[in-house]
């Protein structure tokens, strides 16, 4: 029936993995990799701080204005 | 490894212990995922990158991962759900441009894959498989691969445990006819749910 099948398509997709090449370049990169967590203070950085920029140029803006 | 000394997070926090536990993970998994990625996308740079998102995506939180499941496990889930999104993302431009893929414009699948029969077999199933569409080929890269249990597939798909029987099931039946077996008279395909492949 189909156990036949089954272990010649478990067959074919190990040796279509085998083809997948060696892992050794991403071993080397992911050890160069750095997975530390992003720190808040650099989305302070770059989120907080050009808002808070926006508004103050905003608030000059209307004061310039009036 | 040197990736652990120079994240440094784990030291700080529990003496080290978090790092050598991430350490291990990456050591112990990055062959398995790359090679489950490469079955799933046949692009190995594209898998690379996939892989380095998913152990990326698990470092970040990893003190979730570590307490609420088994880490293997976590990236096993995280890399299918990045390659189905892919797929998905790159489904909806095609649509939106008007294009299509073979298998989905209704080409005879049959004949370009027996233009590789006798030939190549390997390359012939490859092709064969990359024809699935892309939850099907997931599904059965996990159920007769990844050789897991169906609840694991099924969370590694992010679908009910009762559709990976069928999802897998109508995948098997396609690569039939695609690779020109004969095709089943009844019964559904079973994948044993335990052991991996060495």
């Amino acid at each position: 029936m189909s156990a036949g099948f089954e272990s010649e398509l478990r067959q074919l997709l190990r040796r279509a993995a085998a083809e997948a090449g060696s892992t050794t370049t991403l071993c080397r990169e992911l050890t160069r990799r750095d997975f530390r967590p992003r720190r808040p203070r650099r989305r302070l950085v770059s989120v907080a701080l050009p808002i808070a920029a926006g508004m103050i140029a905003a608030a000059v803006l209307m004061l310039a204005v009036r | 490894m040197e990736a652990g000394r120079r994240t440094g997070w784990g030291a700080a926090r529990r003496g080290g212990e978090v790092q050598r536990e991430f350490e291990g993970l990456v050591v112990a998994a990055t062959d398995r995922l790359f090679r489950l990625g490469y079955l799933m996308t046949f692009d190995a740079a594209e898998t690379e990158e996939l892989v380095q998102e998913t152990l990326w995506r698990i470092a970040r939180r990893w003190d979730e991962v570590g307490v609420r499941e088994q880490p293997e496990r976590c990236a096993r889930r995280t890399l299918v759900q990045l390659v189905l999104d892919r797929a998905s993302r790159r489904a909806r431009r095609r649509g939106a441009s008007g294009g299509g893929s073979g298998a989905e414009d209704g080409a005879p699948e049959e004949t370009s894959i027996r233009v590789l029969r006798g030939v190549d077999e390997v390359a012939e199933f490859r092709w064969a498989l990359a024809l699935l569409e892309p939850e099907q080929r997931a599904a059965i890269v996990l159920r007769f691969y990844e050789e897991v249990s169906e609840t694991e597939a099924a969370e590694a798909l992010g679908c009910p445990v009762g559709d990976v029987a069928s999802v897998a099931s109508h995948a098997t039946v396609r690569l039939r006819r695609m690779l020109g077996r004969r095709p089943l008279e009844g019964g559904r395909l079973r994948a044993h749910s335990t052991g991996h492949p060495s």
